[in-house]
């Protein structure tokens, strides 16, 4: 168990160690801050590696251990190999991650740490890969006030529950509860942009152009701006998307179901989404930045 | 010259109580010839030319088989075959009915379940350059050069891979063999990948997609052994 612990604490400072990048001057959490759910904040699209990744809204980080397939499109299929995109910076990974591990193993602290969780100081592409995947598996969100609503501890307003109601008939087929996504990829109706085509890029097959993965709605007040190139940047826009139920002809069946939302449908429905803000899981220590490990060994960023 | 292109890649085995010895060698040819890295060479009756900067595959299962009999696997061990790299790769290829064997097979790209199944070791390490970051997979092989034709110069770029329908690109091969020596020498015969290549295939094939599958079934074509 103590190795696990320790495998967590190394990822957790390679994810906030800019040494995985190139110039050394962008970390993970440049894009996923723990302040706003894991998600880049106020940002659009991100920017600082390349250009691929530039075209996309960084996601919120969490529950990812629930997770079969990762990116809007689904183009990596294990967490092990998710940080690869970010770390390499052209479309296929020639001499970056060399680097990479040449610089960890000449750092006294990786030394240290890595021999801490697998008995000895080398530092291997899969050793870094697995130990960012314990860190990024712990942050779990399950204690919003949805959670204690159905853990029988709070309850929902009324205005809430009307939400709730709503919630159930007109998102859960995608949003699916308790996760808020059922991890497919669909069409929620919006505008499909000829730069990026989403699944249909990663499987060649027609008909999922313009599929991108069903995001989860927990912790959404914080991690605007929405949709995978962040177009809407408040969660009323996307009510509003939502509401007038007129879709682009090849949104999903499921939009099709949809029925139109009036004002205080859409507000009801708003208060319900904001209950599954988690601020413990926002401001959770472990999450963080630590401090306390970097300064141990004289680590500065 | 020859003796030196035949080395790319040694399969050894060690001699253990009665077993015999055998080398795996894979030797790149453009038709007869065996083909030398980085140099340009002439091909087919034209002044056309082909230069070869890297061929690199995966292979696993090898199998040797004597009147449908498997008497040698290789197990799922993979291996990263480059050929025009001199780095021996070893493996013990031992067995006592070495000289009744027939046939041999094997497996070209990487197995399914290694592509889902997160980090690994070895020469699946992504350090290799053989796996695509942007979207999980290994490319089962890479072949890099630069072909010249009436003055113009064409970068040859393909990247294959892809392990979900309906790309898939693993490919098996089995061939006939010979009388074995103390060596198998399998011949990849790169005028039948590059046969007509511009009416099939763009220059550059980067990603899991139709171009990609066809230059599978191409390569698994291309694999011959020399008879003794
Ligand atoms: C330059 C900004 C940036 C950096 C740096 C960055 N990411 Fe991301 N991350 C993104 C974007 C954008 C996406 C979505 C990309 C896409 O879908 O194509 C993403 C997606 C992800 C996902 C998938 C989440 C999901 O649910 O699909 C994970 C996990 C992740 N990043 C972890 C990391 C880790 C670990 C690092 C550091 C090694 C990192 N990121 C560095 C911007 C960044
Ligand atoms: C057909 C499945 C489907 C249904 C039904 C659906 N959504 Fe979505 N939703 C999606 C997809 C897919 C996306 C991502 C779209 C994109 O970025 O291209 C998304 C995005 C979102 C986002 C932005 C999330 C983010 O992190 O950027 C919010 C908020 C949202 N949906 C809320 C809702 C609400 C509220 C409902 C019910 C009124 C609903 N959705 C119904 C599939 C659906």
């Amino acid at each position: 168990m103590q190795q696990q612990e320790n495998c967590i604490q190394l990822g957790r400072a390679l994810f906030y160690d800019p040494i995985l990048s190139r110039d050394s001057t962008i970390s993970c959490a440049s894009c996923h801050s723990s302040y706003v759910a894991f998600t880049h904040v106020d940002h659009k699209v991100s920017h600082g590696i390349d250009d691929r990744i530039g075209r996309r809204n960084a996601p919120a980080l969490m529950n990812l251990a629930w997770s079969k397939t990762f990116m809007w499109d689904g183009a990596i299929n294990h967490l092990d190999m998710q940080p690869l995109a970010p770390i390499t910076h052209a479309l296929e990974m020639d001499e970056q991650l060399p680097h990479v591990l040449s610089k960890l193993q000449a750092s006294r602290m990786y030394r240290q740490l890595f021999s801490e969780v697998f008995g000895d100081s080398l530092v291997t592409t899969e050793r870094m890969l697995k130990s960012i995947a314990a860190f990024l598996i712990t942050l779990e969100s399950n204690r919003s006030k949805y959670d204690a609503v159905q853990r029988g501890e709070a309850l929902f307003s009324e205005q809430e529950e009307r939400g709730y109601q709503l919630f159930k008939q007109q998102c859960n087929a995608c949003h699916t509860e308790p996760l808020f996504t059922n991890g497919e990829f669909a069409n929620n109706g919006i505008a499909v942009h000829e730069d990026d085509f989403g699944r249909g890029e990663i499987t060649g097959i027609a008909s999922d152009t313009g599929l991108f993965k069903v995001p989860t709605l927990r912790n959404i007040y914080y991690s605007r701006p929405y949709m995978h190139d962040g177009r809407m940047a408040r969660l009323s826009d996307v009510m509003l998307h939502y509401g007038l139920a007129s879709f682009e002809t090849n949104a999903s069946a499921e939009m099709k179901r949809m029925r139109p939302m009036k004002d205080e449908q859409r507000i009801d429905l708003t208060a319900f989404l904001l209950t599954l803000s988690d601020s413990a899981f926002v401001f959770e220590k472990k999450h963080q930045y630590p401090f306390k490990l970097y300064e141990k060994f004289g680590v500065q960023h | 010259m020859k003796g030196l292109l035949l080395i790319p890649l040694w399969l050894h085995s060690l001699i253990v109580c009665g077993q015999v010895n055998a080398n795996l060698e894979f030797v790149p040819q453009w038709q007869e010839s065996p083909i030398p890295k980085d140099v340009f060479f002439p091909i087919g009756n034209t002044s056309d030319s082909l230069r070869i900067s890297s061929l690199r595959f995966y292979l696993h299962t090898i199998q040797l088989e004597s009147e449908g009999r498997v008497v040698w696997a290789s197990g799922k061990e993979h291996f990263l075959l480059d050929v025009f790299e001199i780095e021996p790769a070893e493996i013990a290829m031992a067995t006592s009915e070495l000289s009744k064997c027939d046939h041999i097979s094997f497996v070209i790209g990487v197995d399914s379940i290694l592509q889902t199944t997160g980090a690994h070791s070895g020469v699946l390490d992504p350090i290799h350059g053989m796996y695509w970051t942007w979207q999980s997979g290994y490319i089962g092989w890479k072949f890099e050069g630069e072909e010249l034709s009436a003055g113009q110069s064409t970068a040859i770029q393909w990247h294959v891979g892809g392990f979900r329908a309906p790309h898939q690109t693993q490919r098996a091969v089995r061939l006939k063999i010979g009388e074995v020596g103390d060596s198998i020498q399998c011949r990849i015969q790169i005028d039948r990948l590059l046969h007509d290549w511009r009416s099939i295939v763009p220059a550059e094939v980067m990603s899991p997609n139709d171009s990609a599958k066809l230059l599978a079934d191409r390569f698994q074509t291309c694999f011959q052994i020399k008879q003794r």
